[in-house]
């Protein structure tokens, strides 16, 4: 069993008024699914989770949950969702995991040491933040260290290159980019265009409409004059 | 500044603001971004003041991702001029921004500038902001 417990309570309403009396109360409603067994609907306090997270793997820890009735599960949190504004989480998603069953997750990626191109002025760029790996749920690695010293100039590492945990494998179907040294742009086209008239952004024309969208176009500072 | 390359209609209506940003309302890009907390029209030249300011700070580096875009036009008719006669000329163009939305990001400089760079930025708009970092709040 996981040595982080996260307490939670059934619910037997789902829904938006159920759930918003819940979220209301100082709950997070949240499910339960597993292969090969019905979903669960319970509800936690977000402070919980929060402190049953707070482990070097943090949203990859295995958590068990415990209901009331005696009931454990050996969850992962699969996704959450967050309102936008205060940064709360409104919902949670864990799926059910279980010792010897390779699952796949995603595992943070934490670049490391100074690329030759940024020595060079270029910018560093991490398009992949995340890899997604498969293996057994005790196997989960904290996070994923990528080197970029090497990396020089308008180049770039890809996750075929990098080398796994063992026991882990990186799933992929389409090799990619995980850090990029990218030469820094000058001033951006934005900054560079003349500032065109607010008014003078041409409208699209379709059919029978594009005679009259031109001809209206040129009547328009006419007709403007006039209103003055 | 951001205007669009062509529109469908030249006018629109003025239109209400309700709701959150639920969507662009999390960091996509960059590891520290500017996220309204109220709703406004942030025009183009806000817009534009905004990306300068945090160029300017970084001292052109790193990498600013603008999140946000003009594409509605916003009109005003001539001073003294009586009601009717027709909708204003289209004078400039503004971004609809919600609660929630992350309007600017940065990558590739250290906390401390991208967070200033951001608040200079913050001093160009016209609704509330706060700065979001990559991996605070998060689970």
């Amino acid at each position: 069993m996981s040595e982080q417990i996260l307490k939670v309570q059934p619910r037997s309403e789902t829904g938006k008024g159920p759930n918003r009396r819940l979220r209301a109360s100082g709950q997070v409603p949240a499910v339960l699914y597993a292969r090969g067994t019905a979903s669960v609907h319970f509800s936690f306090v977000e402070k919980d989770l929060r402190a049953a997270l707070k482990t070097p793997r943090r949203r990859n820890t295995v958590v068990t949950l415990q209901f009331p009735d005696g009931r454990n599960f050996e969850v992962l949190l699969k996704d959450y969702q967050v309102e936008p504004v205060s940064r709360a989480v409104i919902h949670a998603d864990f799926m059910g995991v279980h010792e010897g069953t390779a699952i796949r997750v995603d595992v943070p990626v934490r670049l490391t040491g100074k690329a030759k191109g940024v020595v060079d002025g270029g910018i560093l760029g991490q398009p992949a933040r995340f890899i997604t790996v498969e293996c057994n749920p005790k196997d989960i690695p904290d996070e994923i260290v990528v080197d970029v010293t090497p990396i020089t100039l308008g180049h770039s590492i890809h996750v075929s290159e990098l080398t796994p945990p063992a026991g882990v494998k990186y799933v992929y179907s389409a090799d990619y980019p995980v850090a990029l040294v990218s030469v820094a742009a000058e001033e951006t086209a934005a900054a560079t265009a003349a500032a065109a008239p607010a008014g003078e952004v041409p409208v699209v024309e379709k059919g029978k409409k594009a005679a009259e969208g031109a001809a209206g176009a040129a009547a328009a500072p006419a007709k403007d004059a006039k209103k003055k | 500044m951001l205007t669009p390359a062509r529109v469908k209609y030249r006018k629109q209506q003025k239109g209400r603001m309700t709701g959150k940003a639920y969507r662009g309302s999390d960091l996509a890009f960059g590891d520290f971004g500017l996220q309204a907390t109220e709703c406004g029209w942030v025009t183009a030249r806000q817009i534009e003041a905004g990306r300068i300011a945090i160029s300017r700070h970084a001292k052109r580096g790193g990498k600013v991702f603008i999140r946000i875009f003009p594409d509605k036009p916003i009109t005003r008719k001539p001073l003294e001029t009586r009601m009717g006669k027709g909708k204003g000329n289209v004078e400039f163009w503004v971004s609809v921004v919600k609660p929630g939305r992350v309007m600017y990001e940065i990558q590739g400089v250290s906390g401390d500038i991208a967070v200033r760079a951001l608040e200079l930025a913050a001093a160009k708009m016209p609704v509330k902001t706060r700065v979001l970092v990559r991996g605070k709040d998060e689970l």
